[in-house]
């Protein structure tokens, strides 16, 4: 409901990164969302097509990962992923409060071209 | 020219998160306990924090920190009861952040100050994602919203320490398994600590203060 918000963080990021390694054009970017980060992929790659309009963003492709929630079942010694929002390993039964991935928001890496 | 790949792997929600552990670094040198209270509109809040605030105002010095969208109600509604509020209008954002917070902080003292509540926008989605420098997300489920909520809305339920489950006088003209909430919530997140409540009757607040007092006193100065 905010990926407005969120696509301009990640171009305030993505343009610090390209400038840090002088790209001077960006093709693409891979991001890397959690399935509990509540981050509709669509929504974000709209704003991020406009909020990107005029920078060397603009046009770039958003690669999006999505991250499944897996948790760790401390009796089991496995993780497990977590479906429906259910923490229950599906093994014993047992609910995991140890969540390992799931939560990600980030972004991994640029694609682009090097300036002179 | 030539095409090259860079790694980055930076949080997007970076700058956010850092102003959050600002806030946070700030509660814990004064000693203030900081509670994130989030919910749907109106499923009763403002009414928790009065009840909360008529029953703690004589042993702490409290703060309120109000999130709506638009108008100065809640403020208004808090400070009539003798206690200190700053209302933030997001002017539409449907949730608060860590940098609101901290422009809402330079309108109060924390000195002296013993809990600050923020009161959250109402919206069961949002909210849950940002971290604003609290040390405990408190949520409310009122059982006119239905038993699904937590199978539908699962984030919230997920990150917070405590629900209070609301208008649990309402019981007899609902369609609601309060039951069904708990186990589904438990399978959600094990640790949560669960109270019924009603804010309209104070039926089992006491049960919600019991912990708010106990959280407080241990993070006095």
């Amino acid at each position: 409901m905010h990926e407005t918000s969120i696509a301009q963080m990640l171009s305030e990021i993505a343009l610090e990164e390209a400038k840090k390694h002088s790209l001077s054009r960006v093709s693409s970017l891979t991001v890397q969302i959690g399935e509990m980060a509540a981050v509709v992929p669509e929504a974000l790659t709209f704003a991020f097509s406009i909020i990107s309009k005029g920078t060397i963003l603009e046009g770039a492709r958003l690669n999006i990962e999505i991250v499944p929630i897996v948790a760790w079942c401390s009796q089991c010694n496995e993780p497990f992923e977590v479906e429906n929002f259910s923490f229950k390993c599906p093994e014993c039964g047992r609910i995991s409060d140890n969540c390992l991935s799931g939560q990600e928001l980030l972004l991994v890496s640029l694609e682009g071209e090097k300036g002179d | 020219m030539s095409d090259v790949s860079v790694t980055v792997v930076r949080n997007i929600l970076e700058a956010q998160e850092k102003i959050a552990k600002i806030n946070r670094a700030l509660f814990d040198s004064k000693g203030v306990f900081v509670i994130n209270l989030m919910s749907s509109p109106g499923a009763g809040k403002t009414s928790l924090l009065e009840r909360t605030i008529a029953a703690l105002k004589d042993c702490f010095r409290i703060i309120v920190i109000e999130g709506d969208i638009q108008s100065q109600e809640d403020a208004l509604r808090i400070k009539r009861l003798g206690v200190e509020a700053v209302q933030i209008n997001t002017g539409g954002a449907c949730h608060l952040d860590a940098n609101m917070i901290q422009s809402a902080l330079e309108q109060v003292s924390l000195d002296g100050c013993d809990l600050l509540i923020v009161e959250n926008v109402g919206n069961l989605v949002c909210p849950a994602e940002f971290e604003l420098g609290e040390h405990k997300k408190v949520m409310i489920l009122s059982v006119t919203e239905g038993d699904d909520k937590p199978l539908k809305y699962p984030l919230m339920f997920q990150k917070s320490s405590v629900l209070i489950i609301n208008k649990i006088d309402l019981l007899p003209y609902v369609t609601c398994n309060v039951d069904k909430i708990k186990r589904v919530v438990r399978e959600l997140n094990p640790q949560i600590d669960i109270f019924n409540v009603s804010c309209k009757t104070g039926e089992g607040v006491d049960k919600w203060l019991e912990w708010l007092k106990s959280q407080v006193s241990s993070f006095r100065k």
